[in-house]
């Protein structure tokens, strides 16, 4: 009897690692658990047109958080025009003024400034759902590779909207295979210079999911050595660990949606002028 | 699992990202640079303006220390050119002083000698009035006397011509 009761909160004590980064179908809430018909879990409804899909996942519902959140308080701050900044706007122009002034004019040029909209925004959303994955109870949007893959689309589609807009459309697609190379080599070449193409937003995609899975997962690696281990004196040791990564997580939300930024001005300064 | 393809997901991701970049491109964006670049260019000008001003201050003080410089120089000139026109006068006046007592100088003496001349002559007509008065009287005695009248004549051809 006590052996099943132990075999039973053991079970339920698992951390399940896996369907915390995983995307549901439901939300999770603190205190909502109406005689536990509910155990915390809100449903989300599902939504499918054409064919596709379109339910209203977790990560939707924290990626809509994030981005109210974010318009929320960039219109606090920079509603109304202000010569002299105070506190939330004193915040967000350092860092608008670190990714225009080191990052987008020196890689771009006064072209920059075009483009300077929509990586400002990448930059901050990116951020807004890094840092909101961090709050329990939520989840990290960033960290599932199809939020990622939006993104780096998003991000490509201008990347390449960039290169037809500066060199027209076929001359675009003529920078993209290097001139002067023997014709048998085109047929090397062409596929090459393709997956190069493709391989850009890929990678901006992966490098997103990756850290940001990563770090949660280490997270809770190490809360689940307490319920793996089934004893409390796991959590002196797996607690702090914990906490020590959450800091790093912290610290590499920022880097990775500066990371996210910055490749993708590079990227779209070098559809935009392939001859450098 | 982690890597399941999820279109409704991807296409959600891309609406909401693209909703956001619209709402701050349309309200926060542009204030935002707007504010950046009018702080930068105010900065800028203020520089600018403060650079001008020094160099206008510059300029004006370099202006002053030559004009100090001129007036210096002037001063010393001036006082140089007192000094020398002041000797000037003073040689002109001890000159004209000495020219002066020169000129009375001899205009005394030419009138001491002309005065003397005047009492010799005068002494002169005194002496033969005496002269003759006493010729009168001594006549008057003995004019008869031939002797007497030689000693007369001898007496007034022993007079000088002058002294």
């Amino acid at each position: 009897m006590a052996g099943d009761t132990q075999a039973a909160d053991a079970a339920n004590a698992q951390v399940d690692i896996i369907g915390h980064i995983l995307d549901s179908p439901y939300i999770e809430l603190p205190f909502v658990d109406f005689h536990h018909l509910l155990a915390g879990k809100v449903s989300l409804p599902s939504l499918e047109l054409f064919g596709i899909d379109l339910s209203i996942t977790r990560h939707v519902v924290i990626m809509w958080v994030a981005s109210i959140l974010l318009i929320v308080l960039m219109l606090r701050a920079f509603r109304k025009p202000r010569t002299v900044p105070s506190g939330l706007a004193n915040f967000f122009e350092a860092i608008v003024l670190f990714l225009r002034d080191e990052v987008v004019l020196p890689i771009m040029g006064e072209d920059g400034k075009k483009y300077l909209p929509f990586l400002l925004t990448l930059f901050f959303f990116i951020l807004f759902c890094n840092l909101l994955g961090l709050i329990p109870y939520s989840a990290t949007a960033t960290g599932n590779i199809n939020v990622t893959a939006g993104l780096a689309l998003c991000s490509f589609l201008v990347m390449i909207g960039a290169g037809i807009a500066n060199n027209g459309l076929f001359g675009y697609f003529k920078s993209l295979i290097p001139s002067g190379v023997p014709p048998v080599l085109l047929i090397i070449l062409i596929p090459v210079e393709i997956i190069g193409l493709l391989v850009k937003p890929f990678a901006l995609c992966v490098r997103l999911f990756a850290n940001m899975t990563g770090g949660h997962v280490a997270i809770l690696v190490f809360l689940g050595l307490i319920s793996i281990l089934q004893s409390e004196w796991i959590a002196i040791g797996s607690v702090p660990f914990a906490v020590a990564i959450y800091m790093l997580e912290i610290f590499i939300g920022f880097v990775q949606a500066f990371v996210f930024t910055l490749l993708s001005t590079v990227f779209i300064s070098m559809a935009a002028h392939p001859d450098h | 699992m982690l890597l399941d393809p999820h279109a409704g997901l991807i296409i959600w991701t891309i609406i909401t990202f693209l909703v956001v970049l619209f709402v701050l491109k349309k309200f926060a964006w542009p204030h935002l640079l707007a504010a950046l670049d009018e702080r930068e260019k105010r900065i800028s000008d203020a520089i600018a303006a403060a650079e001008q001003a020094r160099q206008e201050a510059e300029e004006v003080l370099r202006e002053h220390r030559q004009k100090l410089a001129a007036a210096d120089e002037e001063a010393r000139q001036v006082v140089a050119e007192a000094r020398e026109a002041g000797a000037n006068v003073r040689q002109t006046i001890v000159s004209q002083a000495r020219e002066e007592a020169e000129r009375m100088l001899d205009q005394a003496r030419t009138s001491i000698e002309s005065e003397k001349r005047a009492a010799i002559a005068e002494l002169r007509r005194e002496t033969a009035h005496l002269a003759v008065q006493a010729a009168g009287a001594l006549i008057d005695a003995n004019l008869d006397d031939e002797k007497n009248r030689g000693l007369v004549d001898d007496f007034i051809a022993r007079i000088p011509e002058s002294n």
